[in-house]
């Protein structure tokens, strides 16, 4: 139990200050503030895309524009002035870097703080990076190792110029530029994110992992990322998100799709730690996040797993469309709020193959005065022959001011399909607490303990060095929450 | 925008005293909710407001349908409501503790009304404004006989709004049962039933209306101190019917079981929408759910249990269990906590799906025919939620309606053939 040794005394060790929340000072290049069409031309322009990028993004723009606000959330979310934002921010940079050795140390400085294995000497670690420092992929290591098995791995912006026909086949196609408001708005605006193919009956040779970092004040994170996993192939994705603390809301509107042919596996990971604001809820990220993978091929899988500790304000249902026969889709949700955060977060499992299976398990804490909801959909559609829905969602509450609220939606339309829905919610037992405390555990870090006992089911989904940040995260993240 | 959904038109139509003149308004702004309204995404309303209705405001002959002959089964005082217009004959002799009164021209008891009526509700407001018949009925002490309102018409081109209130004085307690079964185009019943401290009250609901009609109720509850309210609603019949209650508990103690069957073949729709609000601490709440559905019905169960900051030792439990029956019926479900305190036990479970293959592999391995050992299944699955109800005349009904249900879909476990 070393990691919760660990817990405890970064528990003790927490000074309730934001662990990630220091700025980086590096001159930046940024497009003029604001949202219109010039705008979407000026990062069409700096990321020097071919036309019909240009054309998809203003088909894009033009279709937010028709479209408003999603409002059905249990989420109180401020008006959010679109023209006061800057869209592009990219450290400035002379010209291209050809190794590490040549990326501003301040920015190498900073991943180092946030302990990110970018560095040449911890490939050990067996861990690709593309890290994406506000706009722009800094820089991207093992791409050489992952292209000898013919693994494409690189930032999005660079795969619209080098692998067209790839982007343009799978782009949008599990996510329409009109699926929602905040899809709309990173379609016509997204600046980078991360591109993964798998060839087919390839084994990806090692996770493979983004660190999503909001620095420049006032700008939009919209990163894009699509993953395409060939038949019979496997990748594992990590994604994992901070940023500097700050007194103004930021919005991060990304997009994730995930396309899974015959046969395939993809694992997306992601522990979601951006600034939740203060304690008395004063700033923090927007996080409006549309995940979506498609299981299009007889027993492909997708399997989400996050652990989600950061933001002001989330609003984010990782689903996946179970199209193949015996296609398999699972959701593995931690949610923990604090203070004056809000969490509207799920999942959704479209069942269309016949005999496709999916797994929902969902654990929410809430704490403080945070508000903390699941919402999630089961569809069993009527081509969906003895399909399979398991869901067990969680409620756990720390204080009496917080909130925990639970919204499934549960359709079926079709008799052979089975689907089995559970939640429950109460708070810390007082025996477990108790116990801990006679035993000399301080009350946080007994707290903690027992938090983490509550979300083992899903901590063990995550892959190992992923794990651990989690439960720490989870520790620091309580901090204050008690007494 | 789409235009509003407005039917019946009242547009010339003035009605008296505040409370009636603000519901009406509020209707005029609001019309039917829209398929984009969260509450409504399950249940739309397109056909019935496509549907040129006039509210019924005269009383014609009653029909006397089941519903007379249940309540004598029962030893029950029927009071008839005929087009949504109370009958004043069926006012005479009710039993002892039991007064009734004008509520069409209280408005006191219309602003109690309001006060318990699912809040911003399309039927909370339309059937206060255009108001059919009003009834307030005063319950004190110990009711020895139960009483039944029957819910009668026969004119399709009429919706019908009766709005009934129910007021249970301290340590009250009555058996009572609703039984709906009119051939209106709409029937919009708006019941408040108000349970003092102390008050008991069993409640049954039949809701066998004729096969084209509409039902959509609002029901409005509150519970004082240590109040009890047992209720269970059947849904069988009518085109597309929506039972939706919402209840307060107001009182430390107070103790509410909502339980209700939906049973649908053809085109019906069957919707059962429960809001049940923990405002203060120590009450429980239990809801049962079963729904079987066959050929191309629809059922849908929302269930909300709210708790409020400071509404501590809440224990709030919720099953909801669906059959599909047929390979075109569909079942939505959306059962909902939203909780706010933190020293509470709440849980929900919901499942969907078709009859159990190895039961159904049991029973005939024994030598019973699938059809019958088919029907055993469904009939158990039913049962077993009925028999949570403690008075016997009450579950009864319900039984017997639930069996009839059965026989004329074809599943019967009388026909013995093999032993």
């Amino acid at each position: 139990m070393a990691a919760t040794t660990q817990t405890i005394e970064q528990v003790e060790q927490a000074t309730g200050k934001y662990k990630y929340g220091f700025v980086t000072e590096i001159e930046s290049d940024k497009a003029p503030k604001g949202l219109n069409e010039d705008t979407i031309r000026f990062i069409s322009a700096k990321k020097d895309e071919p036309e019909w990028m240009l054309e998809w993004r203003l088909k894009a723009y033009a279709r937010w524009l028709t479209m408003t606000s999603p409002d059905w959330a249990k989420l109180d979310i401020p008006p959010i002035d679109y023209q006061d934002s800057y869209y592009y921010a990219a450290p400035k940079q002379a010209e291209k870097l050809a190794s590490l050795d040549e990326v501003d140390p301040e920015l190498l400085a900073t991943y180092e703080k946030l302990g990110i294995p970018l560095n040449e000497q911890k490939r050990l670690a067996n861990v690709a990076v593309d890290a994406v420092f506000d706009s722009v992929s800094v820089a991207t290591t093992f791409r050489e190792e992952l292209s000898k098995v013919g693994v494409i791995f690189c930032p999005i912006s660079e795969a619209i110029r080098d692998y067209p026909e790839l982007v343009k086949k799978y782009m949008g196609s599990v996510i329409p530029v009109g699926d929602n408001y905040f899809a709309a708005l990173n379609s016509a605006v997204f600046t980078d994110g991360s591109f993964v193919y798998i060839p087919k009956g390839v084994r990806c040779p090692m996770e493979l992992s983004t660190y999503f970092r909001i620095n420049e004040q006032n700008t939009g994170q919209f990163e894009r990322t699509l993953i395409i996993a060939e038949d019979e192939s496997y990748v594992s994705y990590l994604e994992g998100c901070t940023a500097p603390q700050r007194d103004e809301n930021q919005l991060h509107a990304a997009v994730v799709e995930l396309v899974a042919m015959q046969d395939a596996e993809i694992k997306y990971s992601t522990v979601q730690n951006w600034y939740p604001g203060d304690e008395n809820g004063k700033g923090g990220i927007y996080n409006f996040v549309t995940k979506r993978g498609v299981c299009r091929g007889a027993r492909s899988k997708i399997s989400w797993t996050q652990v989600e500790t950061g933001s002001a304000i989330t609003w984010k249902y990782p689903s996946c469309v179970l199209q193949g026969e015996e296609s398999v889709g699972e959701f593995y949700s931690v949610a923990l709020t604090n203070n004056y955060q809000q969490a509207d977060t799920g999942t959704k499992m479209i069942h269309i193959g016949a005999g496709s299976r999916s797994t929902i398990i969902s654990k929410g804490i809430s704490a403080g005065k945070s508000q903390n909801c699941y919402r999630g959909l089961v569809q069993m559609q009527p081509t969906a022959e003895n399909a399979r829905n398991f869901t067990q969602c969680d409620s756990l509450l720390v204080g009496d001011r917080c909130g925990a609220h639970t919204v499934p939606y549960i359709v079926s339309r079709n008799p052979s399909a089975k689907i089995e829905h559970e939640a429950t919610t109460s708070r810390i037992s007082e025996d477990q607490l108790f116990y801990c405390l006679q035993r000399g555990i301080e009350e946080e870090a007994a707290v903690s303990l027992i938090v983490n006992g509550f979300c083992k089911e899903v901590m063990k989904e995550l892959p190992m060095e992923f794990a651990v940040e989690a439960q720490k995260l989870i520790g620091i993240s309580l901090e204050g929450s008690v007494g | 925008m789409p235009a509003l959904m407005m039917q019946p038109d009242l547009s010339n139509v003035v009605v008296s005293g505040p409370v009636r003149t603000a519901a009406l308004t509020a209707w005029q702004q609001q019309g039917w909710p829209g398929p984009r309204v969260e509450s409504w995404r399950f249940t739309k309303l397109d056909r019935l407001a496509a549907r040129e209705i006039t509210p019924a405001s005269s009383l014609s002959t009653a029909t006397a349908g089941d519903g007379l002959a249940m309540a004598a089964g029962m030893g029950a005082h029927a009071i008839q409501i005929v087009n949504g217009v109370i009958d004043p004959a069926s006012l005479e002799g009710l039993p002892a503790g039991v007064t009734a009164g004008n509520l069409s021209d209280d408005q006191g008891a219309q602003d109690a009304m309001m006060a318990l009526a699912p809040p911003n509700h399309p039927v909370s407001n339309l059937s206060m404004a255009v108001m059919s018949g009003g009834l307030v009925l005063d319950v004190v002490g110990e009711v020895a006989r139960p009483l039944m309102l029957i819910f009668e018409g026969d004119d399709a081109s009429l919706s019908a709004h009766p709005v009934v209130l129910i007021r249970l004085a301290p340590a009250a307690r009555m058996v009572m049962a609703e039984w709906h079964q009119s051939a209106v185009a709409l029937s919009a019943p708006l019941i408040g039933l108000d349970l003092a401290a102390k008050a008991s009250l069993d409640f049954v609901k039949i809701q066998s209306e004729g096969s084209t009609t509409s039902h959509l109720a609002a029901t409005g509850v509150s519970l004082a101190g240590e109040a009890r309210l047992t209720g269970f609603s059947l849904s069988v019949g009518g085109e597309m019917a929506r039972l939706e209650t919402h209840v307060t508990m107001a009182g430390e103690g107070a103790d509410c079981q909502l339980s209700a069957i939906y049973l649908g073949r053809g085109r019906q729709h069957h919707d059962i929408t429960t809001v049940l609000n923990h405002d203060i601490g120590h009450c429980t709440s239990d809801q049962v759910i079963r729904g079987v559905l066959d050929d191309r019905a629809r059922g849908v169960y929302q269930g909300k249990v709210r708790v409020a900051e400071d509404a501590q030792k809440t224990d709030g439990q919720q099953m909801s269990r669906a059959l599909l029956l047929s390979r075109k019926a569909e079942v939505d479900a959306k059962p909902e906590l939203e909780i706010y305190a933190d020293d509470v036990v709440c849980a929900h479970g919901a499942t969907v799906g078709e009859l159990d293959a190895t039961q159904l592999f049991y029973l005939t391995s024994r030598g019973i025919p699938e059809a019958k050992a088919r029907a055993m299944l469904i009939e158990a699955f039913l049962i077993d939620a009925i028999d949570s109800v403690e008075i016997d005349n009450l579950a009864q009904i319900l039984r017997e309606t639930a069996t009839r249900w059965m026989a004329q879909t074809g599943l019967t476990t009388d026909g013995n053939q093999h032993g």
